[in-house]
């Protein structure tokens, strides 16, 4: 198994089934649109997001983290 | 303690080898063959990590939906500000095709959601992103995952920390 390891850290496992996609690389263009992005205030909940919130919280579950 | 407090009818938990996930079926099968076959064998390699949840009132050990999460980067070029842009990966939500219109698809992308807002609160994350199955984009959408500005990866769904604080706090009101 050939293992790679970036500059950055990141261990790329090139063979075996594991993470064997291509890193995620951004153009100047798609990183400002990415910042722009990120940047923008988040839109508004719809109210069937909302109804599925309150859905949610009135399920019972147990938690294990 | 007082004893009036009603059991919880459902448990989330960290996959193990205790969970059983043979009859596990969601109709898709690249879904059920990653809880069966992939998702504890990453586990134990902290390559991710499969949450499941069970129905205590059927089975504490029969797993009825899932999800799992990963770390990710984004590296811009060169000329760009930043080297590397983290984000989280949602590699997997699935529920069992029993549990349909039963709000648990809902229930596992929130606790996915809270995952993913501790992580940033801890060491910081951009957001979340997904390759949906056609079955799964109605429910990222009405979330507002976005379409990702990458030209390449046109599958990619996106959803910045910002919303997912903002959904994580509607949850906490």
């Amino acid at each position: 198994m050939a293992i790679k390891v970036r500059e950055t850290a990141c261990i790329e496992v090139e063979s075996g089934n594991v993470q064997n996609k291509a890193p995620i690389t951004l153009t100047a263009v798609e990183y400002a649109a990415l910042s722009s992005s990120l940047a923008m205030p988040s839109k508004p909940l719809s109210s069937e997001v909302k109804q599925a919130i309150a859905n949610y919280k009135k399920i019972n579950a147990l938690r294990v983290r | 303690m007082g004893g009036n407090a009603e059991q919880p009818r459902y448990v989330l938990e960290k996959m193990t080898k205790l969970h059983n996930v043979s009859s596990f079926d969601c109709q898709n099968t690249y879904l059920n063959g990653f809880l069966q076959g992939k998702a504890l064998r990453e586990a134990t390699r902290d390559l991710s990590l499969t949450f499941v949840l069970m129905d205590e009132a059927v089975s504490s050990t029969s797993v009825i939906g899932y999800f799992t999460l990963r770390s990710d980067s984004y590296y811009p070029d060169d000329n760009s500000e930043v080297d590397i842009v983290p984000v989280v990966e949602l590699v997997a939500l699935a529920r069992d095709r029993t549990r349909y219109k039963q709000g648990i698809g809902d229930f596992l992308l929130i606790e996915a959601l809270r995952n993913v807002k501790l992580v940033a609160d801890l060491i910081g994350i951009a957001g979340l992103h997904l390759a949906p199955t056609r079955e799964g984009r109605r429910l990222y959408y009405r979330y507002n995952f976005a379409e990702h500005p990458l030209s390449y990866r046109t599958d990619l769904l996106f959803l910045p920390i910002s919303t997912i604080r903002e959904i994580i706090r509607s949850t906490e009101e």
